[in-house]
């Protein structure tokens, strides 16, 4: 028999995963819902997957492509720009909408008891299904400008792995930080515009951190996409990768991911009050 | 034998205006406090010190009025929110039923809201596969089940919503107030089932009801709580009686100008309403047949003539038939008011109602013309006692007038 203990002197520090194992079809089934609500009775349905950043795409490609010509080490720029925006567009999802994502859910929060780390895991879960059209559409891209990828390839897997956990920790962490910061809700879009002007997305690091003073370098890869994006670099063309970099990044990845659950656990058991 | 669920010293601290933090906010609150310590927080206790064990197979009601602690009490059981002290201990899957529809999605269909809401609930998608068709045949949705739930009607959602909740299958069951909603067929659907979750299936159901009939019919045991406190457990008869009495003998009766539901052409109105005990001095609500008290009536008058004032008060019963009337009139009383306030008293030597609460009508005429007329917003609760001092039973359980009467043989 099961058997609930309340107390109000229990302290857990990191949230309960065997519970959460429990709750996997919930996981599922809200990823599928928000799946299904975005692109219900829109005309175009899924083809916005690819919509808005073929759009990005196309202006990136003008402007650093086109006008200002950036040396991507001989990559056609189409596929170079494509490169940065996959992590990219996955990690400002998260960023976005796994931030909302308790307050959006807050009568259910409010009304049934439930692991709530599932809410912005399942956004992690529905941002894969773009990051992966966005993946085929990358490969296509390859296909078209004969782009053949370098033997590091097989390290891309744990890239991808980064990305996720990297977006996770920040999705979760502004879940539970705009609970009692609501001013989040307007700090966060203005963060994601900025994240892409800091991020090597458009333009390889080396464009801007080569006009840095040395501590500066290290400070741009504080910014955990930024490592990443290179790492992914790295795998699918063969840049040049300085491993320090790369170690900084996932540092602060690793340490973004645990203190997430670590402070999500402690908001949540007050999340029903606060929403 | 282990029961179900056992409450420990369960408590919960509110503190006002947490809410409304923002990063201006605590930027405020810690640059105030780097210069002085400590502040202005105010706590309010939601439960206090509430200890109760229900045992397995029981239906366990929880009445109270409304912010009598009930709603966070069962948060607290369902793990939405947690205690400030205590513990609680619970034997069994438990489920919860705080609100109906929980998790429904408008653009979703009916099909898909079933899954959502089952897993919501702490179901696997297996379980709600295996109950699909019990579901969907208790609510009586089927021809709609591909349709987005945003076509339904509310009574639709609630049916499908209470059908998947009904069929949890928890071995502890927390309900709220869920039978508020939907049609009278339905309710009785509802009650029927949980009522078979219990009796069947040695299921635990824990509920909350304002309908008392539910209570009534659903209840094996009942817990009264008021401002947070546990003030009766056991009976439920007696917790509902408890349960009327608190939520009648509320308003303070003193300054009755704020009550806006009056009849009559508002030339004087009842301003307040005190019944005085004569043997304390205390006034009270809870007269005892036989004894003797004053009731007092504030009036005040609006319009500047001097009026003739009739002063009446009607008994009226639960069912709401009049037992009995005082009348000024009636009894020959000149009452004439040529000041804008006025206190006006009635003796009663032997308070003369059986025990029950009664339903007071108070009407007032000047010159003639009704003025005002309400119905005091507490109910008075007549106790039981002996009005013909023959320490014999006098009280025989019905509400009614005691007549003043001698026996004797010829």
């Amino acid at each position: 028999m099961i058997k609930t203990v309340i107390d109000s002197e229990s302290r857990k520090v990191f949230p309960d995963f065997r519970e959460l194992s429990k709750y996997r079809d919930l996981f599922l089934i809200l990823a599928y819902r928000d799946f299904r609500v975005r692109y219900a009775q829109t005309f175009l349905g899924l083809v916005w997957v690819f919509i808005q950043p073929l759009f990005i795409l196309f202006i990136l490609n003008f402007v650093f492509g086109r006008a200002i010509n950036i040396d991507t080490g001989g990559i056609p720029y189409p596929v170079f720009a494509l490169s940065g925006m996959m992590a990219w567009t996955y990690f400002s999802f998260l960023m976005s909408q796994a931030g909302q994502s308790i307050i959006n859910n807050g009568e259910m929060i409010k009304k049934i008891y439930f692991p709530r780390l599932v809410v912005p895991l399942s956004k992690g879960l529905v941002g894969l299904i773009d990051y992966f059209m966005i993946f085929i559409f990358f490969m296509g891209m390859m296909l078209i400008y004969q782009v053949s990828p370098s033997s590091n390839i097989v390290y891309l897997p744990v890239f991808v792995l980064l990305v996720i956990f990297a977006a996770s920790g920040i999705g979760i962490w502004l879940s539970a930080l705009t609970i009692r910061y609501r001013d989040l809700q307007q700090v966060v879009p203005f963060l994601v515009q900025i994240g892409l002007y800091i991020t090597p997305v458009a333009y390889p690091s080396s464009f801007v951190i080569n006009n840095l003073p040395g501590w500066a370098q290290q400070l741009y890869f504080f910014n955990p996409v930024a490592g990443i994006i290179e790492g992914i670099r790295w795998s699918v063309f063969g840049t040049p990768l300085i491993m320090e970099r790369l170690w900084i990044s996932v540092a602060i990845s690793a340490v973004l991911f645990i203190t997430s659950l670590i402070y999500f656990r402690k908001m949540e058991l007050v999340m029903a009050d606060l929403i | 034998m282990e029961p179900a669920v056992r409450v420990e010293e369960l408590s919960k601290r509110f503190i006002i205006n947490q809410n409304q933090a923002s990063l201006q906010h605590t930027l405020v609150k810690n640059l105030r406090s780097l210069g002085r310590r400590g502040g202005t927080q105010q706590d309010f206790w939601a439960l206090d010190d509430v200890n109760f064990e229900v045992a397995e197979g029981e239906v366990f009601g929880i009445v109270g009025r409304n912010g009598a602690g009930k709603s966070t009490l069962l948060k607290i059981l369902s793990q939405i929110t947690p205690p400030t002290r205590g513990r609680v201990e619970m034997n069994g899957r438990t489920s919860s039923l705080l609100e109906v529809g929980t998790g429904f999605h408008p653009e979703l269909t009916g099909r898909e809201n079933i899954y959502l809401n089952g897993t919501v609930l702490g179901m696997t998608r297996r379980e709600v596969k295996e109950k699909f068709d019990e579901i969907v045949d208790f609510s009586g949705v089927s021809k709609f089940l591909d349709t987005p739930i945003k076509r339904y009607s509310s009574g639709m959602k609630v049916r499908l919503a209470f059908s998947v909740a009904a069929h949890l299958e928890p071995e502890i069951l927390i309900v709220d107030e869920v039978l508020a909603v939907g049609d009278a067929d339905f309710q009785k659907k509802c009650i029927q089932k949980m009522s078979d979750l219990s009796s069947e299936r040695g299921r635990t159901v824990l509920f909350v009801s304002h309908n008392q009939g539910a209570v009534r019919r659903l209840c094996t045991q009942a817990m009264v709580l008021n401002k947070g406190k546990l003030t009766f457990l056991g009976d439920v008869s007696e917790a509902i009686s408890q349960y009327q009495e608190l939520a009648l003998g509320a308003t303070s009766l003193d300054d009755l100008s704020a009550i806006e539901d009056r009849n009559g052409n508002q030339w004087v109105k009842v301003t307040g309403f005190s019944c005085l005990d004569m043997d304390s001095g205390q006034t009270t609500m809870r007269p005892i047949p036989g004894h003797s008290y004053q009731i007092h009536f504030q009036l005040q008058k609006h319009i500047p003539d001097t009026v003739d004032i009739n002063l009446g008060v009607g008994f009226r019963n639960r069912e709401g038939s009049l037992m009995t009337t005082l009348n000024s009139r009636m009894t020959g009383a000149n009452i004439s008011m040529a000041e804008d306030t006025l206190t006006v008293s009635c003796q009663l030597e032997k308070f003369p109602l059986l025990s029950g609460p009664y339903y007071l009508l108070i009407t007032l005429r000047a010159n003639q013309a009704l003025s005002d007329q309400i119905t005091l917003p507490s109910m008075m609760m007549v106790e039981k006692g002996d009005y013909y001092d023959s320490s014999e039973a006098n009280d025989w359980g019905q509400q009614g007038v005691y007549v003043p009467h001698h026996w004797a043989i010829l």
